[in-house]
């Protein structure tokens, strides 16, 4: 058909996708939809509540005072010689950010399923989206860790933040890479199984306690040590720990050792986020 | 002509009862009990269990083979029955989920409008859903800002711009979801029954936006129940047959295919139909009408005495009593008209032992002119009013123009009711002057 010479296609629908066609072209065009949907959860989210967005500070304070209480005062673990109340709430914080993302991130399926079944967009914007408004939550809880470490400081009792503060971003990055990835991955089982979405608060609890969270890798046992440094996330919080209040030290392995698996874990979870993505809305 | 849409050979494949049960748990029970214990598998397809047609086994075909294409500025409608595949085609087209085989191509930006106010947030104000709801659609936030006092403007909300949305009533929170659709810059747009929502005087201003955007030269699919919709908007439709194109071409030919589909005649016997719902105590063999000599019919005119009659089986052995058969008629344009049932007709209930016919009597039908069709059922006439076997569009009925009053020709809507007229002053009475005053 001659006709058919002149025909111009913009887009093609097939049944299956490259494993590794991720369109992070169309993404792009979508950005608007990622600060919309950021929007939406900050402003909708504190709507009609009297404290409004001191609800990102409080439970970050409450676990840091209960933490102090049953970890450092009664059950005496160590802090690495830092005061309780840092030292949790670095912990806290640290882990808070990586959670939320996780959490976040592997229920989209099931809590987006209204729009997802109706409207087209890529689907990996809420996931964007959800990390966004996580990391603005978390930069409010670090002004009031700020806070915290400039009056420690000035009593004289910790360092403060060293150089190394320069590499929060890169922590928050990495975080934010291993949270997609584990997130992603296991959204795409939750949108066929329900029940793993509790499964997922569990498992993330039990994952806190194996993270150096509630005592520093230096009270770690040698014989545990390198069970404990397999876990990408001790690095980090040691990392940030050091950073800001000048305890331990900066693991440089563990550190490129936790990129390596943040970056292969973010690839495995959008392979399979992009097998599952097509046809999750046949099984929500 | 340059194409906007080309469906080539879509099918989209569902298993039916092999989707889960939704809770690992439960998955697992019952691969323990199928595959290991060798029970029966007990777990109930999520899929409907109505067959209409398209199944193979615990294969459904959704759609198979489907292919047509719809050039730049066409406004094609898409219709069928339900399970036809009309909503899995939307989804499809839409990339909601992916098709089982086939391809799709697409010229242009393509905007899909399944429902109106997809995401909207009732904390959020009228202005922030509008550009939350736009951005879902695949509107930059410039064009909704360019679009933004139209948009208002339409949804006839000004002053509740900035209120939350779950303040709005109803009839609001429509309007502005519908608005914002309404200003979606696509050149294809796909669009399901979206209309059917808020006041008529909302709906005909719609419809009015609809055949703008058309004669703005966008390529429009639209699918709908209502056949006055379809008719008034779209010059070609797309007739889906259980999952295959059954028809294609000019909206007036697929119509009369597409009311064909419901000829019981062309489909078989009623009494050997599947796609019926109930507890299947009993069930109806067979519906026709007859007129006042007993004659069966196709084909009534307005004002005739009809007589409905149906003929009703025990399905079991004992007798089933305590019941009640009904006729609900509707227009083609799916609109309820009336009904005629053996309570209104003044038997309360009846019992069936073997076999019976139920007639239903009217003396001067009050349709007019038109098609119509019969679902027929029969239910308890006690407590839960539970379906023991409904079947819907069960007859067709074609009513010819009538003399329903008596005075040479007949009236307007859907029935005629029979009524006076009365003046004030009864020498303004111009029927003796009539005759006169007509020209020779």
């Amino acid at each position: 058909m001659s006709e058919m010479t002149e025909q111009r296609w913009t887009q093609t629908i097939t049944p299956r996708r490259g494993l590794l066609e991720f369109r992070l072209g169309e993404l792009w065009r979508y950005r608007h939809l990622v600060f919309m949907f950021v929007r939406r959860d900050l402003v909708a989210g504190y709507k009609q509540t009297i404290l409004g967005p001191l609800w990102l500070v409080i439970p970050p304070l409450i676990s840091t005072v209960v933490f102090t209480i049953v970890f450092g005062n009664i059950a005496q673990l160590s802090s690495d010689g830092m005061p309780h109340t840092l030292f949790y709430m670095s912990g806290i914080m640290m882990w808070g950010f990586f959670n939320a993302c996780v959490v976040g991130n592997a229920t989209t399926f099931t809590t987006q399923s209204g729009i997802f079944s109706k409207v087209y967009f890529p689907r990996l914007i809420v996931n964007v989206g959800n990390v966004i408004s996580t990391l603005i939550s978390t930069t409010i809880q670090f002004l009031m860790f700020g806070g915290f470490v400039a009056y420690y400081v000035a009593q004289d009792l910790v360092g403060g933040p060293s150089v190394a503060a320069f590499l929060l971003p890169l922590l928050l990055l990495i975080s934010a890479g291993l949270a997609i990835g584990v997130g992603v991955f296991l959204s795409a089982i939750t949108a066929k199984y329900r029940d793993l979405g509790f499964l997922v608060t569990y498992g993330m609890q039990l994952w806190m306690y194996a993270t150096t969270v509630i005592y520093p890798l230096s009270s770690v046992p040698d014989n545990y040590r390198l069970l404990a440094l397999l876990n990408p996330m001790t690095s980090i919080i040691e990392t940030f720990r050091y950073a800001f209040l000048g305890s331990g030290a900066i693991p440089w392995g563990g550190l490129a050792y936790a990129a390596a698996f943040g970056s292969v874990s973010l690839l495995v979870g959008l392979i399979v986020f992009n097998l599952v993505e097509r046809t999750a809305m046949d099984l929500v | 002509m340059t194409m906007s849409l080309s469906v080539e050979h879509v099918s989209k494949r569902y298993r039916l009862g092999m989707i889960g049960t939704g809770t690992a748990a439960e998955d697992i029970k019952r691969w323990w009990n199928v595959k290991v214990r060798g029970r029966r598998d007990e777990a109930e397809p999520l899929l409907p269990a109505v067959d209409y047609g398209n199944q193979e086994g615990n294969i459904l075909w959704a759609l198979r083979d489907v292919s047509f294409s719809v050039g730049e500025g066409e406004v094609i409608g898409i219709i069928g029955k339900n399970g036809a595949g009309k909503s899995t085609l939307l989804k499809i087209l839409s990339q909601i989920t992916a098709p089982t085989s086939g391809r799709i191509r697409v010229n242009g930006r393509l905007a899909s409008l399944l429902e109106v106010g997809t995401g909207f947030n009732g904390e959020l104000s009228g202005r922030d859903n509008i550009f939350l709801n736009g951005g879902i659609l695949g509107m930059t936030p410039r064009e909704i800002r360019r679009r933004f006092d139209e948009i208002v403007d339409f949804a006839e909300i000004e002053s509740f711009i900035d209120t939350p949305v779950k303040r709005y009533s109803s009839g609001m929170y429509v309007r502005l979801a519908f608005s914002v659709a309404a200003h979606l810059e696509a050149d294809i747009m796909l669009i399901d029954e979206v209309l059917a929502v808020g006041d008529i005087g909302f709906q005909k201003k719609c419809l009015g936006k609809m055949s703008d955007a058309s004669s703005a030269g966008r390529t429009i699919l639209f699918v709908s129940h209502r056949m006055d919709h379809i008719t008034s908007l779209c010059p070609r439709s797309v007739v889906l047959d259980r999952g295959r194109v059954g028809y294609d071409g000019q909206t007036e030919e697929a119509l009369s295919y597409y009311y064909g589909l419901f000829d019981t005649a062309k489909g078989g016997s009623l009494a050997d139909r599947l796609d019926r719902r109930g507890r299947g105590r009993v069930r109806i063999l067979d519906v026709w009408i007859e007129n006042e000599a007993g004659k069966p019919i196709e084909t009534a005119i307005t004002g005739q005495s009809l007589v409905f009659k149906m003929r009703i089986r025990n399905m079991g052995e004992a007798p089933v009593r305590n019941l009640n058969a009904n006729i609900a008629i509707f227009t083609l344009t799916n609109m309820f008209a009336a009904s005629l049932s053996t309570i209104e007709g003044g038997v309360a209930s009846f019992s069936v032992a073997e076999e019976t016919v139920i007639s239903l009597r009217v003396d001067k039908i009050p349709l007019n002119q038109g098609q119509f069709y019969l679902n027929c059922a029969v239910r308890s006439a006690m407590g839960a009013y539970e379906f023991d076997d409904l079947v819907e569009n069960a007859k067709t009925l074609h009513v010819d123009y009538g003399d329903y009053h008596g005075i040479g020709q007949s009236g307007g809507g859907f029935v005629s009711i029979a009524h006076q007229a009365e003046l004030e002053d009864p020498v303004s009475r111009d029927d003796e002057t009539r005759p006169a005053e007509m020209p020779v």
